[in-house]
Order: C-alpha cells, then sequence, then structure tokens
C-alpha cells in the first residue's frame, strides 16, 4: 500500500499542523476572552483541514 | 415545550416512513446496510450524523463546565478533526477489500480475509461489547433531555420511554431512514446550536455583570502541564485512528456507491465542525454566568431553557434527542447485521430481521438499564469505548493492505491489547499522562508481528 502525494496530503499536513505548534501554544500563557490561544489554534486548523482535503482530491483528479 | 418536541419527532417518524417507500426493506441486507445504495450526499449526512453524536452536543460543553479545563477542548475536537483526514485515505481502500471479499460488516472482512469463521465470530462478539458503551451513552442523553422536559413520570417511565422511542424508530427505520433522519436532525442540530450561541453573545453584556471574575474561563492541565500535553496528544492520535474503526462507520463505508462519493464526503466533513467553537461559547457562558446544573451534561439545555420561551426549547430539545436517537438507530442496525451475519451465521434470510430487531431489543435494554448504574460523564465513556477500538486496528490494517496472518495471531494480540488497556484502567497506572492505549497497542503490534520480527531476529545468528 505505497503512499501516494495525495494521502500525504490529507493524512499528514492536517496532523503536523495540530501537532507541531501545541506545545508552544499549550504552554503559552496568552488568551483571548478568556479562551486559552490553544483552543483558538485547534478551531483554526478546521478550515485547514478542510483546504488539505480538498487540495488532495483535486489531485485525484 | 411538549408540543414542539412531539412535532419535531412525529416529523423524524414521516421521514422514516418516507424512506421505507420504493426499497425493499424485507431484504435483510438492504434494511440492516443499505449495501451499494449511497451517494456521497447520502454517505456524507450518515456519517457527519455519527459525528454529531449525543456526546457533542450535551457531553462537550459538560465536558468544559465540569473540568473548567482548555484540555477536553482540544483532545475533543482534535481527534474528530484528524479523524478525518484518517477516514479519507483509509475508508477507500476498506470499500475496495469490501468489494473484494462482499464484506458488508467489519466481521465479514475479518473471516473472509483471513479466511476463518472463528476470527469473524471473535471480532463479532467483541465489537457487540465494545458497542454497549456507546449505547449506554446515548440512552444518558437521551434520559437527560427527557428529564430537562419536566413531565410528570417517574425516572423509571421516562427511561421505558426513552427506550421504546429508540426501538420504535430503528425497527421502522433499516439504515436507509437513518440517513435521511440525518437531515432533518442535523438541521435541527445547526440551528439549536447557532440560535444558542446567538442568544449567549447577546446575552453576556446585558444580563448582570458577570460573577466569575477569573480572566481566564478555562485554565491549562494544572501542575503537570507536559503530563496534560501527552494526553492530550496521545489521546487524539488513538482516537483518529480508531475512529474508522467504528463498526457503524463500516457499514457506511460499504454502503457507498464508489471511492470518489467516499472521498468527496469525506472533503468537506471539518467544515461540520465549525459548530464546535458555538458549542466552547456556550460553556464558557455556563462558567462565567456561573449556571447551575444539577449534572454537567444538562448544561446546554439549562442555557437554551434560560434564554429562549418554552416552545423554541422543545425544538432545541427535540434535536438533541434526535442525535440520539440518529446514532442509536445506525449502531443497531450495525449490531444487527453483525449478530445474524457473524455471530450466528446460520439463520434463513426470512428470520434474519426478525432476530436482528429482537437483537436490536435486547441492546437497547442492556444500554439503558446500564445508564443508571453510574452517574460517569458522557465523555469519560467515549474514552473507554475507544481503548477498545483501537486494538482492533492493526489487525485491520493487514485486511487493506492483503497481509495475511495466522487467526491466532491475531486473538491473542486484540486479547493482550484488552487486558492490558483494562489493567492499566482498573489500576489507575500513571503512564505520565500518555493514553493507555498507547503501550496496549505496542504489545498488541509486537504479537501481531511476531513471526516477522523473529525472522529478523533469526537471520543474523543464521548467518553466523
Amino acid at each position: 500500500m505505497p503512499i501516494k502525494s495525495r494521502d500525504f496530503i490529507a493524512l499528514f499536513m492536517p496532523f503536523l499542523c495540530v501537532f507541531l505548534p501545541m506545545y508552544f501554544l499549550y504552554t503559552s500563557d496568552k488568551s483571548y476572552y478568556g479562551i486559552p490561544i490553544s483552543a483558538i489554534w485547534i478551531f483554526l486548523c478546521i478550515p485547514l483541514t478542510y483546504i488539505f482535503l480538498f487540495i488532495a482530491s483535486r489531485k485525484e483528479k | 415545550m411538549i408540543t414542539t418536541f412531539v412535532i419535531v419527532l412525529f416529523f423524524a417518524f414521516l421521514l422514516s416512513l418516507l424512506a421505507r417507500r420504493g426499497h425493499h426493506e424485507s431484504d435483510p441486507r438492504a434494511f440492516f446496510a443499505a449495501r451499494g445504495q449511497f451517494g456521497a450526499i447520502l454517505f456524507f449526512l450518515l456519517s457527519v450524523g455519527e459525528t454529531y453524536s449525543i456526546g457533542t452536543i450535551l457531553g462537550f460543553p459538560g465536558g468544559i463546565a465540569a473540568s473548567h479545563s482548555v484540555d477536553i477542548v482540544l483532545w475533543f475536537t482534535g481527534y474528530i478533526l484528524l479523524a478525518f483526514p484518517v477516514c479519507f485515505v483509509v475508508f477507500p481502500k476498506l470499500w475496495e477489500a469490501g468489494q473484494r471479499t462482499g464484506a458488508i460488516t467489519l466481521p465479514d472482512l475479518f473471516g473472509a480475509h483471513f479466511n476463518s469463521k472463528k476470527l469473524e465470530k471473535f471480532i463479532g462478539i467483541l465489537l457487540v461489547l465494545l458497542m454497549l458503551p456507546m449505547g449506554t451513552m446515548q440512552f444518558m442523553g437521551l434520559d437527560t433531555v427527557l428529564e430537562s422536559l419536566n413531565l410528570a413520570l417517574s425516572p423509571h417511565t421516562m427511561s421505558f420511554l426513552a427506550a421504546l422511542l429508540a426501538f420504535a424508530f430503528v425497527a421502522i427505520a433499516g439504515l436507509r431512514a437513518a440517513a435521511l433522519i440525518s437531515i432533518l436532525k442535523d438541521f435541527l442540530v445547526l440551528a439549536a446550536i447557532v440560535s444558542v450561541t446567538c442568544a449567549v453573545l447577546w446575552n453576556w453584556h446585558h444580563t448582570s455583570a458577570p460573577t466569575h471574575t477569573t480572566p481566564l474561563l478555562l485554565e491549562h492541565g494544572g501542575n503537570h502541564p507536559l503530563q496534560s500535553l501527552t494526553m492530550i496528544l496521545s489521546t487524539i492520535l488513538v482516537q483518529a485512528i480508531a475512529f474508522c474503526v467504528v463498526p457503524q462507520t463500516a457499514v457506511a463505508t460499504f454502503s457507498a456507491r464508489d471511492q470518489s462519493s467516499i472521498r468527496r464526503a469525506q472533503t468537506w466533513m471539518p467544515l461540520y465542525l465549525i459548530l464546535f467553537p458555538c458549542l466552547l461559547a456556550i460553556a464558557a457562558y455556563g462558567l462565567s454566568h456561573q449556571i447551575h446544573t444539577s449534572k454537567p451534561d444538562q448544561l446546554f439545555l439549562v442555557i437554551a431553557h434560560t434564554l429562549f420561551p418554552d416552545w423554541l426549547c422543545g425544538f432545541i430539545y427535540g434535536a438533541a434527542a434526535l442525535t440520539a436517537l440518529v446514532w442509536l438507530g445506525s449502531v443497531c442496525l450495525a449490531l444487527a447485521a453483525i449478530v445474524t451475519r457473524n455471530v450466528i451465521p446460520n439463520i434463513d434470510t426470512k428470520h434474519q430481521k426478525k432476530v436482528g430487531l429482537a437483537v436490536i431489543a435486547g441492546y437497547i435494554f442492556i444500554s439503558e438499564a446500564a445508564s443508571h448504574l453510574q452517574n460517569i460523564p458522557i465523555s469519560k465513556i467515549n474514552n473507554i469505548f475507544y481503548f477498545g477500538l483501537i486494538q482492533i486496528f492493526p489487525s485491520f490494517l493487514y485486511c487493506l493492505m492483503g497481509k495475511k496472518v495466522r487467526y491466532s495471531d491475531i486473538v491473542l494480540s486484540i486479547s493482550a491489547g484488552l487486558i492490558l488497556s483494562i489493567c492499566f484502567m482498573v489500576w489507575n497506572v500513571n503512564l505520565y499522562g500518555l493514553n493507555i492505549s498507547v503501550p496496549a497497542l505496542l504489545v498488541n503490534i509486537i504479537i501481531l508481528n511476531n513471526n516477522f520480527l523473529y525472522s529478523k531476529i533469526k537471520m543474523p545468528f543464521s548467518k553466523a
């Protein structure tokens, strides 16, 4: 089961987005309206994941 | 309130009748699994419907309010979000494996791929056992909704009503109807969450000044941030991967028309999580305005009741009840398919549907009874479910990769992983935040690959 570039974009990029900055965000004291920045980042990952999946599905075509 | 609540359920009932038209529901394959009938839209609705279970709508804000911590926001959102990329890659291959083996359930796939009826039964029984906590979770939510209606009925009558309601939906519906009712449910859930969020934001400054003076509404994981972070990341990883082994999602995948329908549906699914920030806003309002509830899981419903007139609350409560019913519907149908096809395989086609419905009734009864045993938060039950499910993943991957191993190795590896997870959980072993499934999964993988590892170890010695 070789990993295609489509699968790489779809699978690894969203994981990197969530996992890579999490240490810095989680240990940061910054917050907006009482909500820690780590929570805001995870919500920003929602449209980012969609974009990666969209690009991956285009690659299929 | 009760009138609008009943109207919602009545519409759902009408939709389930509509779904029966033009399809041969007497055929158990069509009734339980709707094989090959779902294009991208129906597949999307059914799969997303399962993402938004009662655990999300009640458990997520309830968990935030109970823990006052951002941790649940991170792992809960993180694992569902990352489950979509995993499913984007895995599901088309699962569909392909289903076509190759003619499987409509996960145990079918295991049985056909490893050519073992014993393994098929083992996986079937295991999945039935693992699905019990999830049924319990739906009933805890359904009971919470019915309690909030303030009907003049005893808790036992209420539970009986919830169980009857769930059975009626499943018995009438079939998988096609579950997908159709998802349309109504999703529309109502979206409307309910968005309207409660708008009301919360409007009321935030227009009501009396917040009594909670701490500037940070949600705390990071206490004195050991590194342990908490390890817990969050390992939980996200384990649960996002285990998500693709959920039995009813696998049934929905086998029901898809083709691989591109699956990929198209998966592409859009992350956007559906746009409701999660809204649920966080609702929980934050509850924390800052110190909304009191008898159970944390009631927070969403109590806030809706504080901000809206009774008749509008009926719609919101109806939406919450439908999330539980749709989820129960697809779980029950997947379980019935597993029991009638894999666990007790020699039932003739005429009796398969009757036996399936008896299984569903039994599952509903046990789940409902278990929901009264202990007052565990909904979000905790969600974790227990995935502890078990992830142990099936390594051998599931073997099915997709077309690799063969002895069935005894699979049974041994899954059992070892499960026993180790249960021991860690029962003895409350501190793994410095690491999800207890991770070491259990490593043991599972080592046992599954014992022949390969043995040959690798043996090779240098034989050369010498």
